[in-house]
């Protein structure tokens, strides 16, 4: 049987997750669904990270948010973000291309990605 | 490592908590063991199409990640893997989104109300997945006579069923076809080995099963 174990390209999962903090009307959605999948790959609760990171735990939050601009994350938190191996370049393109469009009119899912 | 150290039940219990931090992490971890059940999904509805397509695949992964993440709350670390435990939701899942015909309405909170259907539940492996795997690989085929050609056709689809649990990482197969099929699991066990007792003296004895004799899952 043949079973194929290819990694998952986090990009596309953080892609998504963006995709959904945009329909919650994030200002930022990807840098806030990169935040989430620096934490996630941290595996750390927010407290944990925000301590680990030196940073206040409402940094953290308002970063997973969508409420902080790529550009303004903490460090510690972009360096997470790398940790990921997401294509940082095509998630800054996206939020460019994003912050050029009309945000999106669609029902806002009741779901994590 | 004790059971609370398993990076799963650390990832688990996150997503329990609602917390899509932990998801990022399941997907990263787990994501290639869910889209391997997408796959054989996907194959077992012949959709070989999506199949090959390895963005709409990962996009069906992703669904069946969130399936998992939805239902974390009610997975325990003593069970079957979570991309086993959820099999029915998955598929439902992926049948909803790919349009294909669903059938089955069961979903696993259903569990209860399985035993003593057992051969619906197999149906789903038995009848679908295993059928496609046949049909790829004739010594699956070999193998299926051989499990078919002794004991009662309940044993059989038990037997069966243990095994892909088994093969598909479930760490405690015994309990989660026990659950399925209203068996105990010791029972589930014993029936189990038994029943590849016979089954081996079938391989041993009949020249058509000759192929099996180097198979693992006799070996002693």
């Amino acid at each position: 049987m043949v079973c194929r174990m290819t990694p998952i390209d986090p990009t596309i999962v953080i892609e998504r997750m963006a995709g959904r903090l945009r329909a919650a009307g994030a200002p930022h959605p990807v840098s806030g669904a990169a935040a989430v999948a620096a934490r996630g790959h941290a595996r750390m609760g927010q407290d944990e990270f925000a301590e680990q990171a030196g940073l206040l735990v409402s940094v953290v939050e308002r970063a997973e948010r969508g409420d902080t601009p790529f550009g303004e994350l903490p460090r510690r938190i972009g360096s997470g973000v790398a940790a990921t191996g997401a294509d940082i370049l095509a998630l800054a393109d996206l939020e460019q291309t994003w912050r050029n469009q009309s945000p999106p009119f669609v029902a806002v899912p009741e779901r994590p990605l | 490592m004790t059971e609370s150290d398993d990076p799963l039940n650390e990832i688990m219990a996150g997503m329990a908590a609602g917390d899509a931090a932990f998801l990022f992490a399941f997907i990263e971890a787990y994501g290639p063991k869910v889209r391997w059940v997408v796959r054989s999904i996907l194959e077992g509805m012949g959709r070989f199409d999506i199949v090959r397509n390895a963005d709409e695949l990962d996009g069906l992964m992703l669904d069946a990640c969130d399936v998992v993440f939805r239902r974390a709350r009610g997975w325990k670390p003593d069970g079957a893997a979570p991309w086993n435990w959820a099999h029915k939701a998955i598929r439902a899942e992926v049948a909803r989104v790919i349009g294909h015909r669903v059938v089955e309405l069961n979903t696993d909170d259903d569990r209860d109300s399985e035993v003593g259907h057992y051969g619906g539940v197999v149906s789903d492996l038995a009848a679908d997945d295993l059928a496609v795997l046949i049909t790829r690989h004739p010594r699956v085929g070999v193998l299926d006579r051989a499990i078919r050609s002794v004991g009662s056709e309940r044993d059989q689809l038990v037997y069966w069923e243990y095994r892909i649990q088994q093969g598909m990482g479930d760490p405690s197969p015994a309990n989660t076809v026990g659950a399925r099929f209203g068996l105990n699991p010791d029972n589930v066990r014993q029936l189990c080995r038994r029943h590849g007792k016979r089954v081996w003296s079938v391989i041993t004895a009949e020249p058509a099963f000759a192929e099996l004799r180097d198979h693992g899952w006799f070996a002693a």
